[in-house]
């Protein structure tokens, strides 16, 4: 479970100080597909990077499984970050000398595993994502639709409990972003995953079974799709 | 309207009998919950259809089964099913039940305004998850008709949204304004204010 509890991040100071986030507390179970939705600046961007760790929230509490994310150092966060979640991001974020499988593999190899290793459970999961036949190639060889599943894959094969999605279809088109929100699903239905997926688009997010919308930084309603 | 004029399209495809015209149009246009007809109206729209003439009626026996009654199109039917196909069809947009809670909420003060907004677009958000999780189980390969059909009701429902969050972003400005009203007419002898004519 995710408990975050007023949460609050203030970039600057004095003059030029900005609230991106004024106090939200929210509560997601496990196993839920959660859309935050909101126009751009509302805060939801920066709510998913505190999330995942990436930034540190200026007050408030985030709570995954009974931790508090505060009370860890720099080097336990990461650990969280490696073990427990997957990103997903808007422009993909693979690296552009390695093939699908190396890119899916690279979690798991900075996490100590062996290639060889790596490299079967990065098959596993390319082939899970329907991308059994594009082993070798590299992302440019791919088409957005494709690369954003390789990003899944990699998001997935070091077996996290929550996926962080930031715009995952923002940069493709309607057919791709279609496909990938039915992947999603399966991450979620099937593979038994938490979502977290932050969207400005109405479509994107009622593949979600809740969405939250944010303004000014903070929450003004909720809506139940299921 | 367009119900009848359907099942006379599809009695003119072949000709058939009542339950497998209800199945055929429930089937057309992707289940009863997109179109909910009941079997009864679908046999007083025959009857209808039979008493101008559009279509005919004959009764067939079915091996080792009751009688069944297959109706056929008639060519006055042909006829009235060309016309119907040969014109465009009326747009209803204007035609929005929510417009009018929404100004009758506004005229009154039996419910928040917000709260109806909020109910409305939690309502049209659920009906976009239905209807974009079913497309997620259709095949395009086979299923493209009622895909289309799909996607037009999604797109609907997501300039529905857009329309929601417009109209809450000025809700405070339709509610200062005076609700549409009907033009003052004069009625029985002209009323002349004193000074009009001199002004004139």
């Amino acid at each position: 479970m995710i408990k975050v509890k007023d949460l609050k991040k203030i970039y600057g100071s004095g003059e030029s100080k900005v609230t991106a986030l004024n106090g939200v507390s929210l509560s997601i179970e496990e196993g839920e597909f959660v859309a935050i939705m909101g126009p751009s600046g509302c805060g939801k961007s920066t709510f998913l990077h505190l999330l995942g760790g990436l930034q540190k929230p200026t007050r408030g509490e985030i709570g995954l499984r009974g931790r508090s994310l505060s009370k860890l150092n720099d080097d336990e966060i990461t650990l969280v970050r490696r073990k427990e979640i997957g990103f997903i991001f808007q422009f993909f974020n693979l690296i552009p000398i390695l093939n699908a499988v190396e890119n899916v593999a690279m979690p798991l190899i900075l996490d100590g595993m062996k290639t060889k290793e790596a490299n079967i459970k990065a098959k596993e999961w390319l082939e899970k994502v329907g991308l059994g036949n594009r082993f070798k190639h590299l992302p440019n060889q791919l088409s957005g639709g494709q690369q954003q599943r390789v990003a899944i894959a990699r998001a997935l094969v070091h077996n996290p409990a929550f996926i962080l999605a930031d715009e995952p279809t923002g940069n493709l088109d309607t057919r791709s972003a279609e496909e990938i929100a039915g992947l999603l699903r399966d991450v979620c239905g099937k593979w038994g995953k938490t979502i977290v997926m932050v969207t400005h688009d109405p479509r994107m997010s009622s593949y979600a079974n809740r969405i939250v919308h944010l303004k000014d930084g903070a929450i003004i309603s909720e809506n139940r799709l299921i | 309207m367009s119900v009848r004029l359907a099942l006379l399209g599809l009695i003119s495809k072949k000709p058939r009998h009542g339950y497998d015209l209800y199945n055929s149009f429930i089937a057309l246009v992707g289940g009863e919950e997109n179109w909910a007809v009941k079997k009864p109206q679908i046999y007083t729209t025959l009857n209808r259809l039979l008493k101008n003439g559009l279509i005919s009626e004959e009764s067939v026996e079915k091996e080792g089964g009751p009688e069944k009654t297959i109706y056929r199109i008639t060519s006055s039917g042909e006829k009235l099913l060309k016309d119907w196909l040969s014109s465009a069809t009326p747009s209803e947009h204007q035609k929005d039940e929510f417009y009018l809670k929404l100004m009758i909420t506004l005229a009154t003060s039996y419910v928040d305004p917000y709260d109806l907004l909020y109910k409305q677009r939690s309502r049209l958000f659920k009906e976009l998850h239905r209807i974009n999780v079913d497309k997620l189980k259709k095949d395009k390969n086979k299923e493209l008709a009622l895909l289309l059909l799909m996607e037009q009701a999604s797109m609907r429902i997501e300039a529905d949204l857009r329309w929601l969050d417009m109209v809450e972003a000025r809700l405070d400005d339709i509610s200062s304004q005076p609700m549409p009203m009907p033009e003052a007419k004069h009625r029985g002898r002209p009323i002349i204010l004193v000074g009009e004519e001199e002004e004139k």
